[in-house]
Parts: C-alpha cells; sequence; structure tokens
C-alpha cells in the first residue's frame, strides 16, 4: 500500500489538513517504544485506498527534541512512499527552512501551500509556478481550513508515489566556505560511515552537513572513531572562526539565507496592512493589561466550565439514579452479589457520564476554543514570570488548567513541556490540582455546609501549596532547561468543524482510557463492599482515620478508597455515616479536614496510570508519595487549627 | 556596540550579533529564524520581570527574560 507522509511546522495547518482527509477514522499510534505521538489513517483518494500517515508538527528536524527526531528517522527508515509538507503561506522564508531540510533526505515531495487567503490579506503575491520550478517541487496552493485545494494535493501526492520522477527537489549549494567545509569532511570520513545507520539510507554529504549540526543523534555514533574526529574538529574550527560562530549556527545561517533567497526571489509584498488582529494583540499582550486580560481570561474559562458542568451533573446524575441504577438494584437485591456488582458497574457508567463528561466536555471545548483562536500561546507569554516561580515556564499553564477539569487529560498535555525534568514537575503539581471529581467534595461539603468562603479558602490554599511544592522541587533539581521559547502565531477566528474535530479526539481519549478505568474501580469497590472488606480497611488504616485526622472511623473508605473512583467520595462518605444531612454527624472541623485531604490526596488511580505509561513508575511512585506527605500533613494542621 | 536584547529598548529594531548558550538554546531560537545576522524588533516587555515579545522578519516569538540575556544584539548603524 503506498504510504502518504505529513510534514511540516506547528500552526501550518497539517492537522487540518489530515483531518479534511482521515475525518473520525483516524487512530492515535505511538512510535515504536517512545511517547511521541501521531495519527495515522486509511484514506481512499481516487478509489485507491492509501495510508496517510500525520508526523509531529516541530520547527525543524534536527534531534533536539524526541518528536523531531522520531519524524526525520521515520523518513530516513524510508517508510513513506512521498512526503506532503504543510507551509504556512504566511511565514514563507521560515517554512521553506524546514522544506529545505526535508529535501536532504531525498524523498518525492509534495508542498501544500497552506493559508493562502491568510496570506493575502497580508500582501504577499506569491508566484507558486516560479518557486515551484526553482524548488523541483510540485506546491498546490490550499485554504485547509475550508477545504480548498486539499483533494488535489493528495491526488498529486499519490501520482508522484507512482511516478517520483514528477518530484526532484533541487538541492541548492551553501556558500563556498561551507560547501569547502563539507568536501573535506566527507574526504576524511571512513568508507563504513553512512553504513552505521543500518537502516538508514544516508549519504556522506547528509552526514557530513548533521555533524556540523552537531546533530547529538549522528554524533554519538561514530564519536568512538578518534581518528576521524580529529580531523573533523580542525575542520570545524576553521569555519567556527572564519564566520564567528558556532557551526550549527553557520549551517543554521545558510539554511536562512538560501530561503530568503527563494522568498524574495517569488514573492512580492504589495502592502502589509495593519489588521485589527495586530491592534488586539497590542492589547492581549500589553505589559500591564495583558496581565488582567489572561486573569479575565481564566475566570471566564472556568466560569464556562463550572457553569455548564454543574448545570448538567445534578439532574444527569439523579435521573441516572432514579430511573436506571434505583429500579435495577431493587430488581437484583440490595445485598446479593448480583445486586452489588451490577450497582458497581453502573455506577462507574454513569459516574464517567454524569460526573466526568459534563466537566470534560466544555474544558475540551473552551481549550480548543483558546487553542484555535490562538490565544494559548499569549496566555502562556504573559503567566511565563508566574510559571517561573515554580522553576517552570509558561507553557505549564496549559496541563495546570486541564488539571481543574480533569487530570488524566491534564497529564496527557504534560508532554508538550520539551524536557524530561519539566515534565515531570508538571505532572507533579497537576495532581495537586483540584480536578471535577475533588472540586465536587470541597463545594458539596465544604461549600455547602461551611459556606462558599470556606470553599475558596481550600483553593487558595491549593494554589500556595502548589507554588511552594514547585519552587521546592524545581529548586532541588536545578537542571537547565531550554526554557521558553514560543512562537506565538497569528489571532484567528476559529473554525467550528475543526474545532470540534479536535475536541471529539482528545474526548476519545478520555472515552477510551479513563472511563474503563474507573468502570473496573467502581466494580472492585462494590465487591470489596460485599465481602465486608470495607471494615477491615477502617480498622487497619483507623490510626490515620481517627487518630491522627479526627474523623469517624467509619470514613477510611471513603478518605483513601475514593482514588478508585473520587467524584464519588461525597457518595461514598454518606453511605459510610448512613446519612445524606452530614452536618449531623460530622463537625465543620472534620469536614474541612477530609475535604482537605481529599485534595490533596491522589486525584484517582487512573491518574497514576497515566504518569506510569508517560513517564515511568518511578516518577508515577514520587508524585504519588508526595501526595500523600502533603496530604496526611495539611489535613492534620486543618484538624488542629480550625 | 553590543547590548543584551533584555536591556533593549522597546519598539526599536536591532540586528542580531551572537547568540549565547548551550547547543538546546541555540537550536530552538535558530528553527524559530533568530540568527546572528537577522533584523529583530522587540515588541514588548511584559511588566514584573515577565516575557519579551520579539518581531522576527514578521513574525511574533516570545522568549522569556533569562533567554533574551543570552541574545547579543546591536544597533543598525
Amino acid at each position: 500500500m503506498i504510504r502518504i507522509a505529513l510534514a511540516g511546522q506547528p500552526n501550518s495547518g497539517k492537522s487540518t489538513v489530515f483531518n479534511q482527509v482521515a475525518g473520525y477514522r483516524s487512530i492515535t499510534s505511538n512510535f515504536p517504544g517512545k511517547t511521541v505521538a501521531y495519527f495515522i489513517s486509511k484514506v481512499s483518494i481516487e478509489g485507491e485506498v492509501v495510508e496517510v500517515v500525520d508526523l509531529p508538527g516541530t520547527y525543524s528536524l534536527t534531534s533536539s527534541d524526541e518528536a523531531e527526531l522520531e519524524a526525520r528517522n521515520y523518513i530516513l527508515r524510508g517508510e513513506a512512499d512521498v512526503i506532503i509538507n504543510v507551509v504556512d503561506a504566511t511565514v514563507l522564508s521560515r517554512s521553506l527552512e524546514f522544506t529545505l531540510q526535508l529535501m536532504q533526505l531525498g524523498k518525492p515531495i509534495v508542498i501544500c501551500l497552506n493559508m493562502m487567503d491568510e496570506a493575502e490579506h497580508k500582501g504577499l503575491q506569491i508566484q507558486v509556478d516560479k518557486l515551484s520550478e526553482k524548488l523541483g517541487i510540485p506546491i498546490i496552493p490550499t485554504v485547509a481550513s475550508r477545504g480548498i485545494g486539499v483533494s488535489k494535493v493528495f491526488s498529486t501526492a499519490l501520482k508522484v508515489a507512482k511516478n517520483p520522477s514528477v518530484s526532484k527537489p533541487v538541492l541548492p549549494f551553501f556558500s563556498s566556505d561551507v560547501e569547502e567545509a563539507i568536501l573535506s569532511i566527507i574526504e576524511a570520513m571512513p568508507e563504513d560511515f553512512p553504513q552505521k545507520f543500518k537502516d538508514m539510507k544516508i549519504d556522506k554529504r547528509f552526514l557530513a552537513i548533521k555533524l556540523l549540526e552537531q546533530d547529538e543523534f549522528f554524533w554519538n555514533k561514530i564519536r568512538d572513531n578518534r581518528d576521524f574526529i580529529k580531523r573533523f574538529k580542525s575542520i570545524q574550527s576553521k569555519i567556527e572562526a572564519d564566520r564567528g560562530m558556532p557551526s550549527d549556527l553557520v549551517i543554521a545561517s545558510e539554511r536562512h539565507a538560501i530561503s530568503m533567497a527563494w522568498f524574495e526571489e517569488t514573492v512580492t509584498v504589495v502592502h502589509a496592512e495593519i489588521g485589527l488582529a495586530h491592534k488586539m494583540d497590542d492589547l492581549l499582550m500589553h505589559p500591564y493589561f495583558g496581565y488582567l486580560i489572561a486573569a479575565g481570561a481564566l475566570y471566564l474559562f472556568f466560569m464556562f466550565v463550572f457553569t455548564f458542568g454543574s448545570a448538567l451533573q445534578e439532574p444527569l446524575l439523579r435521573g441516572f439514579n432514579r430511573y436506571i441504577i434505583e429500579p435495577s438494584v431493587a430488581y437484583l437485591g440490595k445485598d446479593t452479589l448480583t445486586g452489588k456488582l451490577v450497582n458497581g458497574l453502573l455506577q462507574g457508567i454513569a459516574g464517567g457520564l454524569t460526573v466526568n463528561l459534563p466537566y470534560v466536555l466544555p474544558l475540551l471545548i473552551g481549550l480548543a476554543f483558546l487553542e484555535d483562536t490562538g490565544y494559548l500561546p499569549r496566555a502562556a507569554f504573559m503567566l511565563d514570570t508566574f510559571m517561573h516561580r515554580m522553576g517552570l515556564h509558561g507553557k505549564a499553564v496549559f496541563p495546570m488548567l486541564l488539571g481543574y477539569g480533569c487530570s488524566v487529560p491534564a497529564i496527557m498535555a504534560t508532554r508538550i513541556m520539551e524536557s524530561k525534568r519539566d515534565h515531570a514537575i508538571t505532572s507533579s503539581l497537576v495532581l495537586l490540582i483540584p480536578c471535577s471529581g475533588r472540586t465536587i467534595v470541597i463545594l458539596g461539603l465544604v461549600g455547602y455546609y461551611m459556606g462558599m468562603n470556606a470553599a475558596f479558602a481550600i483553593y487558595l490554599l491549593d494554589l500556595l501549596v502548589i507554588v511552594i511544592v514547585g519552587f521546592i522541587i524545581s529548586h532541588l533539581k536545578p537542571e537547565v532547561t531550554p526554557g521558553m521559547i514560543l512562537e506565538i502565531p497569528e489571532l484567528r477566528w476559529p473554525v467550528p468543524k475543526i474545532m470540534l474535530l479536535k475536541v471529539w479526539l482528545r474526548l476519545k481519549e478520555f472515552l477510551i482510557v479513563a472511563w474503563p478505568l474507573l468502570i473496573i474501580s467502581s466494580v472492585i469497590l462494590s465487591l470489596m463492599d460485599f465481602y465486608g472488606f470495607n471494615d477491615v480497611f477502617n480498622t487497619v488504616i483507623a490510626p490515620l482515620t481517627s487518630t491522627l485526622l479526627g474523623l469517624p472511623i467509619s470514613a477510611g473508605t471513603p478518605l483513601i478508597l475514593s482514588i478508585l473512583r473520587k467524584e464519588l467520595a461525597l457518595i461514598m462518605l454518606s453511605e459510610a455515616l448512613g446519612t445524606w444531612n452530614l452536618s449531623d454527624v460530622l463537625t465543620e472541623t472534620q469536614m474541612f479536614t477530609f475535604a482537605v485531604f481529599t485534595t490533596f490526596f491522589i486525584p484517582c488511580f487512573t491518574s497514576i496510570g497515566m504518569i506510569v505509561k508517560e513517564l515511568g513508575w518511578k516518577t508515577a511512585v514520587k508524585s504519588a508519595f508526595l501526595t500523600l506527605i502533603i496530604a496526611v500533613v495539611l489535613a492534620t494542621l486543618a484538624r488542629l487549627l480550625i | 556596540m553590543k547590548i543584551r536584547l533584555s536591556e533593549a529598548r522597546v519598539g526599536s529594531v536591532y540586528l542580531i550579533i551572537e547568540i549565547n548558550g548551550d547547543i538546546k538554546v541555540r537550536q530552538h531560537l535558530s528553527k524559530l529564524g533568530v540568527l546572528p545576522g537577522v533584523k529583530v524588533k522587540l515588541e514588548n516587555k511584559a511588566a514584573l520581570g515577565g516575557a519579551l515579545l520579539l518581531d522576527v522578519e514578521g513574525k511574533k516569538i516570545g522568549v522569556e527574560r533569562r533567554i533574551a540575556d543570552k541574545i547579543l544584539v546591536g544597533t543598525r548603524e
């Protein structure tokens, strides 16, 4: 089967192009053994079924991060027959630098010149045929968000796959001094060098350029050849001295110059109008007002999620209980094994449907809106300075925000942090953010019986703890990270269809991963209840529940085992204490203590499972242990002070 | 005269002369077009020690202050 790979820089509209052809049938895959994910889909083009692979969006093809390395190696292994390079026409010269790197990989390419409408608005007149001729690559202008030109891109790609001579990239030369250096490196290279990269098709020139770029991946494989290294170093230091910059920047500058030349020869700028978007940006990223707007945007975002969530949750949960769970359980018998099992199963289904979904859905919609308008990177830009107080940077805002909805997608989102250290710290902090399940305890217990101010105090305490913990962990692990370097794309009006597709793909991840775990956990809880395990458990942890925290002994199960079903913690508590009016059996101190513990302790079993998947066992166990310590200390303090 | 980009004046255009820092930082910046010999306009500096907004050949790029310290620029002429 013919395989087409989609490659392009972030924000180039690559995923939009992919979604236009792949639609709902796409599946996420991971590169073998890696956490880098890509989408793959079977697509019918002119009656022929082909496979389309959506490589991760990357700015370059160096090996500075895992996504780039995997995308590049995928192409180098020759797994794709043709590459569709999605290019953002509004930033053509920079995008061509990426194209130039793709051309070096020696595969036939088709360029999808996207966002042509916006380029026109910006006053860019691109002579497509002339550019195509210069590069030796077919170029199809598109407006992917409206589907214009997309099918032509794929039919051209199919043509190229069958007859590669249609796309013969013309590789330009670098300046003469750089070419000389490359030639000397090639001469110094032992014959067997390219063969060191077994399954990859690369030549000596490509390898020489990569070594000048100080590409770790290639460097590591040849570093034991001392003789060559010595000769390489002398060539490298000569060009570095001549150019007055490190060799990797020499290559980057060369690419930049070539792309600029292409750009200048084929594009005329008619008028650069200062549009509304530009004026809005002056306000959105204003040195002072920018902070107010960011705070306002976050507030609106929360209001949207919580208004929607709480409005739906109550009636849904009640309806589900009254019309499905109660009749089924009554029919099967409340205390029989079948009754308990069915109850656990239904409660699990109901939990996902009535408690998680009403929050997760508006959260994903709100997030997609902020993302597609381009406000999220602006928020990251403004909030960077605050995130630095926690030893992180602006990008960590995204996963942390998601954490207020559900920890599971939030931990998935921590992938955007480039360094492993930032990735791990952000995940640990996400666990401390009150997710919707814990929000139910905070609002339903503390808020309902003690007033909204008390509930608000827990949120403030939580924020304070996150800042302090972040500060401490990041100082214990003072690794130098690349820090925040963030492209801020143009503000644009989101296309509803594309936004909803994005929501659906993420929702699917939640439905497939989290929901089943929730149902299983719920069934386990029922079984424990049936076999009287709860009483044993309560007795075992009585020292914590009763002695230390001053709670009723029967509160042990909802306190600890609610990690199987956090959003049920309140219901579990009511059932354990045998009443729905909790103020009859609990003092305000006890309520507050219970809520504080629940807020800081592991959000749920599923979230820890996600950390194992993303970062491995060690990080997961450490993070879980951290939440336990914080929960015990703060809940004890709450008991003593409130 | 070389100055740090973090000390530059908002609204002015500068020429990037040197990028310090390790290869990770250099790679990260160069792939967004922040390279020696390229013009950069400092659009905006967020208050409270926040990030800097750059305009590099018509594209907007946000960098944190620590990174801006590593970019040395000179005024054009």
